[in-house]
C-alpha cells in the first residue's frame, strides 16, 4: 500500500528538489529526493510513495527509461517536469504511461493542484457508473449524458470522447491516445477528427465555446476535462 | 619556335639546354632512314676493305661468315629491314667481286662456289631480316613493360595520394615523366567555368586564349587541341576533360615534344592515365564532400549542446526563483517564517547562479571580441587570494579553503577584478566538483621571475585523458553532474593569459587536482 502523503522527486538539480521539498514540505508531503534515475527506482520501489514528479533530462538515464522501467512494475502516478517547447517530449512520456506533466518554470499552486488531482483519481473507484462534474453528468451504464439533468444528444463518437475524458478527469490525454481509442491505430495521425468531434462536443456542453471550462486544449499535447468543483 | 641554344637571364650559355638539344638533334639524324642506308653500306665497304688485307690468310670461305657476322649485327644497332637487305645484296656482291676467284669479275668459277653464292645471299638476307624482326618486337614488348610499368606506378601513387594538391602534383610528375610532356591542370571555379588560374603544380601557365580552348575541352568532355580534331591548328597543348560518369572534374593539358607522335598506343595509355587520374580526383571530391558532411554535422551537434546547456542553467535558477515567490502567495507557507526564510535563501542562492553565468557570458563574449584592455594597478597577492576565497566562501557557506601565503609574495602589476574573477572561477570549479569532504589548500609563492600561486584538492583529481579539454570552451568532463557551462576555467585561463601569465592543470601524486598558476614579474 502506498505511503500516506510521500512523493519522490527524481531531478538533477540540486536546487529544484530543494525548492520543491520545502514548498511540498509545507503542504504536508513527504519529499524523497533522488538525483540520478537508478536512484529514482529504488526510491520509488522501497518508499511506495502516492506520486513520483520525474525530470525528462537526467545525466546516467533519460526520464523516459526510468518512466518505462516504472511503468513495468507499476501504475503510480506520474508527473513529468520538463522543460518548455518539448511538445514532442512530453507527448511521448504520456504515452508511455505518464499521467500529467509541469513545465518548467513552474507555480508551485499549480504545481500542488496537479498532484492532488492526480492523487485523488487514483483514489476513485474505476467502477464508478455515474460522474458528476459542474453542471454534466454522464451515466456510463445507461451511455447518456446530462447537462443541468437535461439529457444531450450526442453522436456514438462524441459519446466516446466523452466517456474517455469522463473516465480520466482532470487527466490530459494526448491526441495520439484518443485516436487510437476511437479510430483504432490507422488513423493515429489524423489530429483534424478530433478537432472536428471536440469543436462540436464544445458546442453542446460549453456554455461559451469559444471559452471552454470543461473541456480544455494543451497546445501540441492533447484535451483534458476540467474537474469543476460544485 | 624556341632557339636550341638559350641564353639566361645572366646573359650566360645556359649549357644544360645546348646539350640536350644536341643529343636530341643527333639522335633524330641516327634515326632517320636515309642515314641508315649510308651507314650499312659505309660498314660493308670498310669491312669489305678490312678483309681484303687478310683474305688470303683466311680463305674466301670465311670471309662469307664474317659478313654473315656482321650482317647478323645490324638489327641490334637499330637497323631497319630496307638497310639490312641493301647490306646482304652488296656483301654478296663485294664478295663475289672481290674475293670469289677469279678476282674482280663477278663471274664464277666453280660451281660449288655458284651455289655457295647463292646460299649466303639468300642466307644473310633471311636472317638479317628475322633476327630485324624479333628485335622489332622485343622493342614493343619494351615499349609496353614501360607503360605498364608507369601505369602500375601512377596507380599506386594515386592511390596513396591523400588529398586533391597531392594527386595532382602526384599525376603531374607521371604524366611529364611518361609523355615526356609539359602538363597544366586546371579545376572548375563552377559547374560551367574553369578556374582563371591553373592549379600550382603544374609546369607551365597558360594566358587567357589558352584557357578558353582548355574551357572547349572542360565544357563539350571532349580532347582538344594538338593531335585532335578541334581547334587544333590553334594550340601546341592537347586539352584531356577529366571526367567520371557522373561529374566534369576539370581539365589537363599537355605540351608533348615537338617530334612526338601520338600513335594509337600512346593515345589509349594517355587515356587509361586520365582515367585512372579522374578516378583518383572523384575519390578525392567526394572525401571532401562527405569531410563537409561532418563538419556541419558537427557544428549543429555543437550548437545544440551549447543551447540545450546554457537554457538549462538559465531556466533551473529561475524555475527555483518562480517557484519560491509563486509559494510565498500559498497561505499555507505564508504563515511559517521559517519555511520563508527557507524559500528567501533558496531564491537568493538562484539568483547568485543566475548572476554568475550572466557574468560569465559576459567575460566570455570580452574575450571573444579580444578588446579586453587590462586596468592595472599595484595591488598585494595576498588581498587577492584572501578576497577570492571569501567571496567563494559566501556562496558555499558549509566549505573551507586553507590559505598558505609566503610572506613576501608582495605587490603585482595586474586588474583586481579580472584576476579575482579567474580565481574565484577556479576555485568555484574545486568546490562543484569535490565532495563536502575534501580539503581545499592555495599557496601563494614568489620566485624570481614570477609568482605561483596552486590551488589544489584531496578530490578525485581529473581523468587522465581529459585534462587537455579542461580550459576548452564550453567542454565539461563527460558524467560530471549537472549545472555549470563549461565556461569558468576557460575564462579564468583567458584572463590569467591576458596578464601573461599561464595556467595548468595536473593531478596531485597523491591524489586530487591542482591548479598551478605563473604570473610573471616584469620589474
Amino acid at each position: 500500500m502506498a505511503s500516506q502523503n510521500t512523493i519522490v522527486v527524481i531531478d538533477d538539480e540540486s536546487q529544484i528538489r530543494k525548492i520543491l521539498s520545502i514548498t511540498l514540505g509545507a503542504e504536508g508531503f513527504k519529499v524523497i529526493e533522488a538525483s540520478k534515475g537508478k536512484e529514482g527506482i529504488v526510491a520509488v520501489a522501497n518508499n511506495h510513495p502516492q506520486l513520483v514528479i520525474l525530470d525528462l533530462g537526467l545525466p546516467d538515464e533519460d526520464g523516459f527509461t526510468v518512466l518505462k522501467e516504472i511503468r513495468t512494475w507499476s501504475n503510480i502516478p506520474i508527473i513529468i517536469l520538463s522543460v518548455r517547447n518539448s511538445e514532442d517530449d512530453i507527448v511521448k512520456a504520456l504515452d508511455l504511461g505518464a499521467d500529467d506533466y509541469v513545465t518548467k518554470p513552474f507555480n508551485t499552486a499549480e504545481l500542488i493542484a496537479r498532484i492532488r488531482a492526480n492523487i485523488r483519481r487514483t483514489q476513485l473507484p474505476d467502477s464508478q457508473s455515474v460522474v458528476v462534474n459542474g453542471d454534466l453528468k454522464i451515466d456510463f451504464s445507461k451511455r447518456l449524458i446530462y447537462k443541468n439533468d437535461e439529457e444531450l444528444k450526442v453522436t456514438n463518437t462524441e459519446y466516446m470522447l466523452l466517456f474517455l475524458l469522463f473516465r480520466n478527469l482532470d487527466k490530459v490525454l494526448t491526441h495520439n491516445y484518443l485516436l487510437k481509442e476511437i479510430w483504432g491505430p490507422v488513423h493515429s495521425e489524423d489530429s483534424q477528427y478530433l478537432r472536428v468531434f471536440i469543436g462540436q462536443i464544445r458546442k453542446k456542453i460549453e456554455d461559451d465555446p469559444a471559452h471552454p471550462k470543461y473541456i480544455t486544449t494543451d497546445s501540441g499535447v492533447g484535451y483534458r476535462m476540467r474537474l469543476i468543483n460544485n | 619556335m624556341e632557339t636550341p641554344v638559350k641564353k639566361n637571364e645572366s646573359g650566360e650559355l645556359n649549357i644544360e639546354t645546348a646539350a640536350k638539344h644536341f643529343k636530341s638533334y643527333i639522335r633524330k639524324i641516327w634515326n632517320s632512314s636515309i642515314t641508315k642506308y649510308f651507314l650499312s653500306a659505309f660498314i660493308i665497304s670498310i669491312s669489305g676493305l678490312l678483309l681484303y688485307l687478310i683474305h688470303l690468310h683466311i680463305g674466301y670461305q670465311s670471309i662469307s661468315l664474317v659478313f654473315l657476322f656482321i650482317i647478323s649485327l645490324l638489327p641490334l644497332m637499330n637497323f631497319k629491314p630496307g638497310p639490312i637487305f641493301l647490306a646482304a645484296v652488296m656483301s654478296a656482291l663485294i664478295w663475289n667481286f672481290f674475293f670469289i676467284p677469279p678476282y674482280y669479275t663477278f663471274r664464277i668459277g666453280k660451281v660449288e662456289d655458284a651455289m655457295m653464292f647463292l646460299m649466303y645471299f639468300v642466307i644473310a638476307s633471311v636472317s638479317g631480316l628475322l633476327i630485324s624482326r624479333i628485335r622489332t618486337q622485343q622493342i614493343l614488348i619494351n615499349q609496353k613493360e614501360r607503360r605498364t610499368a608507369a601505369l602500375y606506378n601512377l596507380t599506386r601513387d594515386l592511390s596513396s595520394s591523400r588529398s586533391l594538391d597531392d594527386v595532382t602534383q602526384c599525376s603531374v610528375n607521371h604524366l611529364k615523366e611518361t609523355f615526356h610532356s609539359e602538363v597544366v591542370f586546371l579545376y572548375p571555379e563552377t559547374d560551367k567555368s574553369l578556374k582563371s588560374s591553373v592549379h600550382p603544380a603544374s609546369t607551365f601557365k597558360i594566358d587567357d586564349a589558352e584557357r578558353n580552348v582548355a574551357q572547349i575541352s572542360f565544357l563539350s568532355s571532349q580532347k582538344v587541341g594538338r593531335f585532335t580534331h578541334n581547334v587544333s591548328s590553334i594550340s601546341p597543348v592537347t586539352y584531356v576533360p577529366l571526367t567520371t560518369k557522373s561529374r566534369k572534374y576539370g581539365v589537363a593539358g599537355l605540351i608533348f615534344p615537338e617530334d612526338a607522335l601520338l600513335d594509337t598506343e600512346a593515345e589509349s595509355l594517355l587515356d587509361t592515365f586520365i582515367a585512372q587520374i579522374s578516378t583518383a580526383i572523384e575519390r578525392e571530391y567526394l572525401t571532401e564532400l562527405a569531410k563537409n558532411n561532418l563538419v556541419i554535422a558537427e557544428s549543429e551537434k555543437l550548437y545544440k549542446t551549447l543551447f540545450d546547456s546554457i537554457s538549462h542553467e538559465l531556466k533551473t535558477p529561475i524555475t527555483t526563483i518562480i517557484g519560491a515567490i509563486s509559494s510565498l502567495k500559498d497561505e499555507k507557507i505564508n504563515g511559517n517564517r521559517n519555511i520563508i526564510l527557507q524559500l528567501i535563501d533558496e531564491a537568493g542562492i538562484a539568483t547568485e547562479r543566475l548572476k554568475r553565468l550572466v557574468e560569465n557570458l559576459l567575460d566570455i563574449t570580452r574575450l571573444e571580441r579580444g578588446n579586453l584592455k587590462l586596468k592595472k594597478d599595484w595591488h598585494s597577492i595576498a588581498d587577492l587570494l584572501y578576497s577570492s576565497i571569501s567571496r567563494v566562501e559566501s556562496d558555499s557557506s558549509n566549505r573551507k579553503i586553507n590559505c598558505n601565503i609566503e610572506e613576501d609574495a608582495g605587490l603585482y602589476n595586474f586588474d583586481y577584478p579580472l584576476l579575482e574573477q579567474a580565481l574565484i572561477n577556479i576555485l568555484h570549479n574545486s568546490i562543484e566538483y569535490t565532495g563536502d569532504e575534501c580539503k581545499i589548500d592555495v599557496t601563494a609563492k614568489r620566485r624570481s621571475d614570477s609568482i605561483v600561486i596552486t590551488i589544489s584538492d584531496d578530490g578525485k583529481g581529473f581523468p587522465e585523458n581529459e585534462i587537455k579539454n579542461l580550459f576548452t570552451k564550453f567542454y565539461r568532463i563527460p558524467g560530471t553532474k549537472a549545472g555549470g557551462t563549461g565556461l569558468g576555467l576557460s575564462i579564468a585561463k583567458g584572463f590569467i593569459e591576458a596578464h601573461g601569465g599561464t595556467i595548468k592543470a595536473q593531478n596531485r601524486p597523491g591524489g586530487g587536482a591542482e591548479f598551478i598558476i605563473l604570473l610573471p614579474i616584469n620589474s
